[in-house]
């Protein structure tokens, strides 16, 4: 039995209230990046010490979990696991709008945006963001003609070729996004190839979380069935990757407890670094991780939908403070120049440079997400992303047991 | 199929060809705006490399001469909050379990594998031939990538509008600026730098500035002499500017 | 919607479209009419006789100019002094002799740029007024920590400049003010 796809209704009021609020938070962040633009940076938090802030932290998170969120479309492509194909329209389509979202906020911060046309045209082939205009731009193309194979009979013989491609396209994508941190010997936050397989690991548990969001907004919202079988394999995967993540973090703390000259970071982030410290411990181990883990494996919450909904949720949220960790966190602890001695200078050498999140630069980071969403919202009404029905017996009837 | 689905394939075509046809244009005239032709000119000569030696033991702890010298040579308004720009900064350096201390002035280090040269996307932070670090504020987007990247934190951004630039310093907002070894005076014929004017002015004679690559400049000379250390060497980037004392 | 399917009648109505879009550019294009709205440009320079190439030629080229020289003097070197084509020289020779500077309104590049609606970007960083003009704020306003006194500055400017600030010249931070923004 095929599975029939059909766009959503998309007439009720919760639907134009929903397309409509992201709307205005899309339109808010677009302002928020007017005034920066012709104001400058002057009014953001970001200072010369913290160059790279609130905007950055949305966007990063937004990129990874663009890439990881078409990993559901990949086991069902390139892992051949069947029961996941009526689960891989949406999972293209919501990597095509974190990733357009994503960008959004990154190219609007940057401090001449009117330059966009330079950047496109002059490459630095050794710089990870020269890669990037390639590796991003091919990912969008790649996605497109993932759905298009998906959705199109004519051409549904390429999906498997295609899926490959988009597989070890993202790979590369986020060990690039990885990189651009991993690459930087300046930094102690940095300085590490864990980085790169730490971020791809990242955007499985940060995508598949989304995914399973948007997969049951959109099918309570549009009283859709979607049973029980569906969930249970996507939150064990979950829990998974959440599993992975931790481990990934783990390692890389503790092989800087090894070197000494790290210690001084370590302390910092682990100990007595204010809101770094209270972010990491409480909002990515604790709720980005423990928590989370328990909602979905522990016997009196597994089942229950709102449990996994808060679970995904939660990992969002501690997603989002992980990144504030290593992106704030790295620039906030300062550069050692001369390694066991005490610095001080007219520019912050030797402090923990301070940083405050300002509106604008929120508001424009917000707007990247609200740009996703209404891609989102507005993209499975008017074409066929959702199956009708995913419960369980349509789900075991599309494909063999595999 | 119905009609109105034959309507509606017929009218996206129709508008994605009007679409690609005026793009055409619209993409050449961009493409021709981002492009500039190379023309020959006085090239700076790879037969020079200009460095600096600082010789911190001539470095007073209270003294900013240097500081002020290039505020005024490059139009820098001199102001310490965390949004302004600084080319150079002193900087002071103590020991906690020795208790020795001492201080010398930090600026872009003209490394000869500048790690914000391999950042930076466009291609605008670069070496020119003869060594010096420079930004080409004509092709920098304002990424911060090479602040990021810099582990002498040498680079700065520029936050608000600039209307009071000096004619021969062009600086504006939304691109990263650095030390640029006083590049206008340079290609003008002059060889000193106005860190290293401002500090002999106050009588310490600690900078000393030349051609690297010419064994009888002042500054060859004193560095074969003298020992003389990289900050962060360990880095292995072969800066242009080299301490003496620390 | 099924009447509309038929065929000539759309591509007809686009195509009427188009041709008066066309037609309407055209009229707009042709040189003769004059606007009275925006004032015509106004090309004159405070210094020199003559500039380093004939006008016929700057007026279309000078973009090309400006665009070739740039990359060279940034990435091989730029002798601000000697080099003709350095834009520190053309500002310095045409810039006004009313407010010192190229940008201000009626001025030489603001003036041909703001009637062919073209912005100009360049000012954004360089400067707008020619070498050894004071800073926009006035000197007296303390520019750190080390200029306290109105004398101070003073002595500082006249030992950079080799000689004292043109106080009288009446400039302010609204001569970028046009064509910048």
């Amino acid at each position: 039995m095929q599975t029939v796809f059909r766009e959503l209704e998309g007439k009720s009021s919760t639907y134009y209230g929903l397309l409509g609020g992201l709307g205005l938070l899309a339109l808010l962040g677009l302002f928020a990046a007017y005034q920066m633009e012709h104001h400058g940076h002057i009014i953001t938090g970001m200072t010369n010490q913290v160059v790279w802030g609130i905007p950055h932290v949305f966007a990063v998170f937004l990129i990874v979990a663009a890439s990881g969120v078409l990993n559901v479309a990949s086991i069902a492509t390139v892992f051949g696991k069947q029961f996941y194909k009526p689960l891989a329209p949406l999972s293209a389509l919501l990597a095509i709008a974190l990733l357009a979202g994503g960008l959004m906020v990154l190219m609007l911060d940057l401090g001449r945006a009117d330059r966009l046309i330079v950047a496109m045209t002059h490459y630095n082939f050794k710089s990870v963001f020269a890669w990037n205009v390639f590796l991003y731009t091919g990912f969008f193309t790649l996605s497109a003609i993932y759905i298009w194979t998906m959705m199109d009979r004519k051409v549904a013989a390429f999906n498997k070729p295609v899926g490959f491609a988009a597989f070890f396209w993202r790979l590369s994508l986020t060990t690039g996004t990885g990189s651009i941190f991993g690459f930087l010997v300046a930094r102690q936050a940095y300085d590490t190839a864990l980085l790169a397989p730490m971020f791809i690991i990242m955007s499985f548990c940060y995508g598949l979380a989304v995914y399973l969001l948007v997969l049951m907004a959109a099918y309570s919202w549009s009283k859709r069935p979607l049973g029980d079988l569906v969930i249970r394999r996507l939150k064990n995967l979950l829990g998974v990757f959440i599993a992975a993540v931790l481990y990934f973090v783990a390692v890389y703390h503790l092989t800087n407890f090894y070197f000494t000259r790290q210690h001084e970071f370590e302390r910092f982030i682990l100990l007595d670094g204010g809101i770094y410290t209270l972010l990491f411990w409480i909002g990515q181990i604790l709720l980005g991780g423990v928590v989370p883990l328990i909602l979905l494996y522990a016997p009196a919450t597994r089942q229950s939908r709102s449990a996994i909904a808060s679970a995904c949720l939660l990992v969002v949220l501690g997603g989002l403070a992980q990144m504030y960790v290593t992106i704030i966190g790295g620039q906030a602890f300062p550069l050692q120049m001369f390694p066991g001695m005490i610095e001080s200078s007219s520019f912050f050498d030797g402090v923990i440079h301070p940083y405050v999140p300002s509106l604008p630069e929120t508001l424009l980071g917000l707007g990247g997400v609200a740009v996703a969403g209404a891609m989102v919202v507005f993209a499975i009404k008017i074409l066929r992303f959702l199956p009708e029905s995913l419960d369980d017996p349509a789900v075991t009837l599309s494909h063999k047991a595999d | 199929m119905s009609d109105f689905d034959t309507y509606r394939r017929r009218f996206m075509g129709g508008v994605l060809g009007v679409a690609a046809t005026a793009a055409l244009p619209a993409g050449v005239l961009f493409w021709q705006t981002a492009q500039g032709e190379v023309k020959d000119g006085p090239p700076a000569s790879d037969k020079v490399r200009w460095g600096m030696l600082v010789d911190t033991t001539k470095c007073g702890t209270g003294c900013d001469a240097c500081v002020r010298g290039c505020d005024q040579e490059n139009g820098l308004s001199g102001d310490t909050s965390p949004t302004s720009p600084q080319w150079i900064r002193k900087v002071q350096v103590s020991n906690p379990r020795t208790g020795y201390s001492f201080s010398l002035p930090m600026m872009c280090q003209h490394c000869e594998e500048p790690p914000c040269v391999d950042v930076c996307p466009t291609g605008a932070s670069f070496k020119r031939a003869d060594g010096i670090v420079l930004v080409d504020r004509h092709l920098c987007i304002g990424c911060r990538y090479c602040m990021m990247a810099c582990p002498y934190k040498a680079r700065s951004f520029i936050h608000q509008p600039v209307t009071d630039q000096l004619a021969e310093v062009p600086r504006g907002i939304g691109c990263v600026e650095s030390c640029t070894f006083c590049v206008q005076r340079i290609d003008a014929g002059k060889q000193t730098t106005a860190c290293q004017d401002a500090c002999n002015a106050e009588g310490h004679q600690a900078i000393y500035f030349g051609n690297l690559k010419d064994p009888d400049s002042e500054i060859s000379r004193r560095l074969a002499s003298y020992r003389s250390q990289e900050v962060l060497a360990s880095l292995n980037l072969h800066t242009g500017v080299r301490y003496e004392g620390i | 919607m099924r009447r509309l399917a038929k065929g000539w009648v759309k591509p007809a109505a686009l195509g009427a479209f188009l041709l008066a879009c066309a037609l309407t550019l055209a009229y707009a294009g042709s040189g003769t009419q004059e606007s009275s709205r925006v004032p015509k440009p106004n090309v004159t320079t405070a210094k020199g006789e003559k500039c380093v190439e004939d006008t016929e030629y700057m007026r279309k080229n000078h973009m090309k100019l400006l665009r070739h020289h740039r990359i060279t003097a940034v990435h091989e070197g730029d002798n601000q002094k000697t080099d003709k084509y350095s834009i520190v020289n053309c500002v310095n020779c045409h810039a006004s002799a009313k407010d010192n500077s190229v940008t201000g309104p009626g001025d030489f590049c603001q003036s041909c740029h703001a009637y062919a609606a073209v912005k100009i970007t360049c000012f954004e960083c360089h400067s707008s007024k020619p070498s050894g003009s004071p800073p926009a704020f006035h000197p007296a306003v303390s520019q750190g920590p080390l200029n306290k006194t109105t004398r101070a500055t003073m002595m500082r400017y006249q030992a950079y400049h080799g000689r004292l600030p043109n106080l009288d010249a009446g400039f302010n931070a609204k001569d970028v003010a046009g064509v910048i923004r």
